[in-house]
């Protein structure tokens, strides 16, 4: 069976709703990090203050192929930040997923792969 | 070329290091991160008579409806005041090699990380398509070696 790594690179106050939405869906084991980073936007400018690389916290996730599609969709509905008017609006740096291939997996305390 | 990502207990990084260096694995990148497994993190009861430590996730895999009955004498522990642990320190290794050296690390990582308890860890193989030397611009298997 295939697998896929799914890395999501998210805001550090969203990663516990992004935690409980995986949950729901019986999606426990990950490992998270903590990263700083910049996107398009290159950071962030505050008045005449420039931050060029922002906190942001990554989850690691393996899953099989066929639960892919579905992880990916709760991760970002989970982790789009709304405006007040439009709740499902999504501002920047909301973050990024990426999907990469993993061709095996091997749990240490048993050896199966 | 692949690229190894092998998430380890704390404790075990020091051997880990010793052993990859006998078998001739120079390069590696650590970072410290947390994480849990598919019990979803696991639950420490303190034992009154101080004899046994005890990892249970069953309380936990009650709660979330993955057993149906923690009572069940087969997973029965006394458990008077839990202590949830949820996401718990560990160490990630990323080791880029060439294809033929793959077994042997993962037989490596595997024999020094096994206690048997969960929470061992994981070891990834994931295709890595290009490497880089910076210094010199090599590139590809060269670069790795």
């Amino acid at each position: 069976m295939s697998m896929k790594l799914i890395r999501a690179i998210i805001r550090n106050e969203s990663t516990q709703r992004v935690i409980e939405a995986l949950e729901k869906n019986s999606i426990y084991a990950m490992t998270r990090m903590n990263v700083t980073g910049r996107g398009r936007e290159m950071g962030i400018t505050h008045g005449s203050i420039r931050y060029t690389e922002v906190p942001k916290e990554m989850l690691m996730i393996v899953l099989p192929d066929d639960a892919v599609t579905k992880a990916v969709s709760v991760i970002e509905s989970a982790a789009r930040t709304g405006t007040k008017n439009h709740p499902a609006a999504g501002n920047p740096g909301d973050g990024k997923i990426f999907v990469t291939d993993v061709e095996e997996s091997h749990t240490i305390r048993t050896g199966e792969k | 070329m692949k690229e190894i990502i092998a998430i380890i207990r704390t404790d075990h990084v020091e051997a880990t290091k010793g052993a990859l260096e006998s078998i001739g694995v120079k390069g590696i990148t650590f970072s410290h991160v947390i994480g849990r497994g598919k019990q979803g993190g696991t639950i420490q009861a303190p034992d009154p008579e101080g004899t046994v430590r005890r990892d249970v996730g069953v309380y936990l895999m009650q709660q979330r409806g993955i057993i149906r009955d923690a009572n069940d004498p087969k997973y029965h522990v006394p458990v008077h005041k839990e202590i949830e642990l949820g996401f718990l320190p560990k160490k990630m290794l990323m080791i880029a090699v060439n294809d033929d050296e793959v077994p042997r690390i993962i037989d490596t990582l595997t024999q020094i990380n096994r206690s048997g308890q969960q929470g061992d860890g994981k070891i990834f193989i994931c295709p890595m398509t290009d490497a880089f030397r910076i210094r010199t611009g090599e590139r590809g298997n060269k670069a790795l070696t």
